[in-house]
């Protein structure tokens, strides 16, 4: 079976358009999609499959008053103008990806990077309700990042910069949709920082003493 | 009434029964437009008059909004619902049909046939909230939130971008994660205005949701191997994520992938595309 690198896993699209995923997940899932015309395309496929599915239902029927409630609601209400789409305004550079912004803010200029090594930064999304860590990282050019692999699944999307691994070189707007059975060591390209934004639904495995260490300590 | 009269209330007809008999034709014609305006637990009334001056905007696939509440009334409303089941057995024409009530709604504000809509798929969005694990109360209320958006949406609707279907399941969808997140932060989910209008390039005529690959899809969904079909339903109507699955099937979430992964290259052939 053929994944496809750079872009989303099927699998992960399912369970975007189920509602299914984290929603640490959903938020990377959706900033991918901002960027990826292709994968856009697959989301709708995957909506138009789970509309199949419910349509194919038997239906439940509502309470014996709703048909008659929802009748009276729609006298009071006129169809709205048709939604007229802007044209995309020109890409501000500075901006993030909208599904990140409610926990990161606008602009990449505001973040407030936390250092964690050398060369390395990192800022950690605070709310509960995400179900799993999200988090973005700014990793100097040409450096090495530690061997890791990942618990369950890990969903990383670069923004800015590139980093060459076993599985080739990742751009901005790439996405690496992993699972446990990949151990890899990015190696972030010369030129820009590196910065990642990644959900990920267990802790990330380290191979190596110094970087199980660093790992206790940042809580990665 | 001659045969032409048919295919100008009916269109489509004459496209589906190309071998049938001018006489089949008709009655074909006539009587599904009968049994579709008394759909179930809708009340007889006929609804309002079409006026003819000025039709709605024509559905993409060419067809012209029909139903004159006059031209139906020389049919037996029985003779029409034994025609209605065979011709409802090809399930493609119901998104056409769908989108012609559609634009109708959008062009009149026309209470009848909207309900019609609602009487279609209220039901069935309450059926999956209700697999999503709500509580009845709050499933009734989210499936009359996403019918009424529906309707207060419907200028913008266009079929030539989704199916009212699709775009159903979007806003039920949508308004499920958000009554989940209350209060927390803002949904990671587009609207579902902004997914309609997605780029032409990717979701145009001959894109995923051209009418004719309904049918392919339906035959998909129905020839997925037992294994593939409850993965995908699992996720679907049950909203589970890989590691839910995995752990009440007791499969690896390696497995789980693959078998959606697998299924959804089906689905997404079935629909016509490639995957």
């Amino acid at each position: 079976m053929n994944v496809p690198v750079r872009h989303l896993d099927y699998a992960t699209l399912v369970g975007y358009s189920a509602g299914a995923l984290p929603v640490a997940f959903a938020a990377v899932v959706a900033s991918h999609l901002e960027l990826c015309a292709s994968c856009r395309a697959q989301l709708h496929a995957a909506d138009a499959i789970g509309a199949r599915l419910i349509e194919q239902q038997e239906g439940a029927p509502l309470s014996a008053s709703a048909r008659d409630a929802f009748r009276a609601r729609l006298e009071g209400v006129v169809p709205a103008p048709p939604v007229v789409i802007p044209e995309p305004a020109p890409v501000d550079p500075d901006l993030l990806p909208t599904p990140l912004r409610p926990w990161f803010g606008e602009r990449y200029s505001t973040l407030r990077w936390r250092a964690v090594g050398p060369g390395i930064h990192l800022l950690r999304a605070q709310d509960d309700a995400l179900g799993a860590q999200l988090l973005m990282l700014r990793t100097a050019s040409g450096k090495r990042m530690p061997m890791h692999s990942h618990g369950n699944n890990e969903l990383t999307l670069i923004l800015r910069g590139a980093y060459d691994d076993v599985l080739g070189h990742f751009g901005p707007g790439d996405v690496a949709d992993l699972d446990h059975e990949t151990e890899h060591q990015p190696v972030t390209s010369h030129g820009v920082p590196c910065i990642c934004v990644a959900a990920s639904d267990a802790p990330m495995q380290f191979s190596g003493w110094i970087a199980r260490a660093m790992q206790s300590v940042l809580r990665l | 009434m001659r045969g032409h009269d048919a295919d100008r209330l009916c269109p489509r007809m004459g496209a589906w029964n190309v071998h049938a008999s001018e006489e089949l034709l008709r009655s074909g014609a006539q009587s599904r437009c009968v049994a579709l305006m008394h759909a179930p637990g809708e009340s007889k009334r006929a609804p309002a008059a079409y006026d003819f001056k000025s039709p709605p905007a024509r559905s993409p696939h060419g067809a012209m909004p029909k139903l004159p509440a006059t031209a139906v009334s020389k049919v037996t409303p029985l003779h029409g619902a034994v025609r209605m089941s065979k011709l409802l057995a090809e399930p493609a024409p119901d998104a056409v049909f769908w989108s012609d009530l559609m634009s109708r709604v959008a062009a009149n504000a026309d209470v009848d046939c909207f309900m019609r809509i609602y009487d279609h798929f209220a039901p069935r969005l309450n059926r999956y909230l209700l697999g999503q694990g709500i509580a009845p109360a709050q499933a009734e209320d989210l499936v009359q939130e996403a019918m009424l958006r529906l309707w207060r949406r419907a200028r913008s609707f266009d079929a030539k971008r989704a199916s009212l279907g699709t775009w159903l399941f979007r806003i039920a969808r949508n308004l499920h994660i958000d009554s989940l997140r209350r209060g927390a932060s803002a949904t990671a989910w587009p609207d579902d205005v902004e997914l309609l209008h997605d780029d032409d390039g990717e979701v145009g005529a001959s894109g995923p949701e051209a009418f004719t690959d309904h049918v392919g899809l339906g035959r998909a969904i129905d020839a997925l191997p037992v294994g593939q079909a409850r993965l995908i339903r699992m996720s679907y109507l049950e909203s589970k994520s890989h590691s839910e699955i995995s752990n009440e099937l007791g499969m690896p979430l390696g497995s789980v992938k693959s078998t959606l992964r697998r299924a959804f290259a089906k689905l997404r052939r079935g629909l016509g595309g490639e995957a």
